[in-house]
């Protein structure tokens, strides 16, 4: 009885009923003043806001987006090749990641503005912040799962007379594919908000200069109204990545599910 | 000895192998011919050096000195001559079972299509219909491992080497791939070494056992099973089967 009760309920609803808990909680602090309005505009206020603000706020998205998106593609890409790079030859791999460690240490809200000394306040120096962010996490969880490639099929391959470019075709680049978007996904999180601070510290538009416009005019149901946009551009790319990885790897909803005999118990689903 | 060499084409000489790891041999001067359709089984302690041997044969390891050959060609140090096929499976997760057992084909640079439609014209010999567009993670051991033999054989229907395939699969499912696995020997004629830990399984599947032992004269003693005697089906529950295992316990106890 007890199973049955909770087959009905969807997977989401603790969720869904807990964030719409918090927000009536939020909506009653609110409207009683137990924190001054103008410092926690309620979620009603901050939905009137960003109705109002949409086409300025969807004006500076597209900004922000273009120079996340960019940045993030920098960063992968360059991630991707170092993690080749740094797979292939030992000797890069010990030179190379101290550099990389420290180049993590560096906090970002530091050099931003040294970044746009040097470049200006056009796209480049967002840029440069974004692909700084985002080139780590994939960089490292590609260079692991190169590394953690089971050395026996590597012995394979190379009795079948495969070269390295086999090797990493066929073995390491698939077996690596599950790290690559689990750290795609934390760059493409990191971006967004990579991109924001570089706004912060400097531009002349997108959605961390308007954020820092409305904090200074003190309009907090606007400056919320920014965040939970950029909360939800954050989802959004995480969605469209998840789809994507669905799309590439149609063996990996195989790899749980097996049967007792082996034989695939979501076949039948499939056929 | 020599009766049982009578008339026969040797495919695969090992000639005078040695090799040394940090000033350790493991191998020295080690002698042995595969002839056609033949199968040996290596059998050996830990660190009797079966796996190196497998490895300076598939030319993934050069050896100190002496030389490999395949009919009268040498190929010491050079890989994609011999079939190798390992413990595990090895299947690759993201390839389809046809992908899979085309990959060799792949290799050796013939297209994606090639490659499949030369897979699939033996699909059906190995047991594998219907199998062809499933995902590794989709098959039984069993059916893995014949997927990983289909491999091998297309990899090279000469030589194969085989590390053990049978190690991983449970005892049920062992008896009935090894079944199958002897049919399709004689169907084959496949020339295979094996290395395997399991003296019945020696026994049951070779024509001729091989014992090596660490540190010394690499072959020590080799057992030739009497073909008649295998072909029959109750030949593991005869007394010259266990005449046999006796025989090789008692060499492997020197």
């Amino acid at each position: 009885m007890k199973q049955l009760s909770n087959k009905r309920i969807p997977k989401k609803f603790y969720s869904i009923s807990l964030v719409a808990v918090l927000l009536i909680v939020w909506q009653v602090v609110s409207d009683i003043e137990l924190v001054p309005s103008f410092m926690l505009p309620s979620p009603v206020n901050v939905v009137k806001a960003f109705i109002r603000d949409l086409p300025v706020l969807m004006d500076n998205l597209s900004i922000t987006l273009i120079a996340g998106l960019l940045g993030l593609a920098c960063g992968v890409i360059a991630g991707f090749c170092l993690a080749v790079l740094m797979d292939s030859r030992e000797g890069l791999r010990k030179a190379i990641y101290p550099i990389l460690i420290f180049s993590q240490t560096v906090p970002t809200v530091a050099i931003a503005p040294l970044l746009v000394l040097w470049m200006g306040y056009g796209l480049a120096p967002k840029i440069t912040v974004i692909f700084l962010v985002a080139f780590f996490p994939v960089t490292v969880n590609l260079l692991e799962s190169f590394q953690a490639t089971d050395p026996d099929q590597i012995r394979l391959l190379q009795a079948m007379g495969a070269t390295n470019f086999h090797i990493f075709y066929f073995v390491k680049w698939p077996g690596a594919l599950d790290s690559f978007f689990a750290s795609l996904k934390v760059s493409a999180s990191y971006s967004i908000v990579g991109a924001v601070i570089a706004e912060w510290l400097g531009g002349s538009k997108g959605l961390g200069v308007y954020m820092t416009q409305v904090r200074k005019s003190f309009a907090y149901d606007k400056m919320f109204a920014v965040i939970f946009l950029i909360s939800a551009l954050s989802l959004v790319l995480l969605f469209v990545l998840n789809v994507i990885q669905n799309k590439v790897m149609p063996w990996r909803k195989f790899q749980s599910g097996k049967g007792a005999n082996g034989k695939d118990i979501n076949n039948e689903k499939n056929s | 000895m020599n009766t049982y060499r009578e008339n026969k084409i040797p495919i695969l000489e090992i000639k005078g192998i040695s090799k040394t790891f940090d000033g350790k041999p493991v191998l020295r001067d080690l002698n042995l011919e595969l002839f056609q359709g033949e199968i040996i089984s290596l059998l050996g302690t830990s660190g009797s050096g079966k796996t190196t041997l497998f490895n300076i044969i598939a030319g993934i390891m050069e050896p100190d000195q002496g030389g490999i050959f395949l009919k009268n060609e040498e190929i010491t140090g050079e890989t994609g001559h011999l079939a190798y096929m390992l413990q595990k499976d090895l299947l690759l997760p993201h390839l389809t079972i046809l992908d899979n057992v085309g990959l060799p084909l792949r290799i050796r640079g013939k297209s994606k299509l090639e490659s499949r439609a030369e897979a699939l014209q033996l699909i059906p010999k190995f047991g594998l219909a219907g199998y062809e567009e499933l995902y590794p993670a989709q098959l039984s051991g069993g059916m893995a491992q014949r997927a990983a033999f289909l491999r091998t054989y297309l990899f090279s229907s000469e030589v194969a080497l085989l590390d053990e395939p049978f190690s991983a699969l449970d005892a049920l499912t062992k008896d009935k791939v090894q079944s199958w696995y002897i049919e399709m020997m004689q169907e084959l004629e496949l020339s295979t070494i094996f290395i395997t830990h399991d003296i019945d399984e020696a026994i049951r599947l070779s024509d001729r056992i091989v014992i090596l032992q660490p540190l010394t004269q690499n072959i020590q003693q080799q057992i030739i099973i009497d073909p008649k005697l295998r072909k029959r089906k109750d030949f593991t529950l005869r007394p010259e089967f266990l005449e046999y295992k006796k025989q090789i316990l008692k060499y492997l106890a020197v």
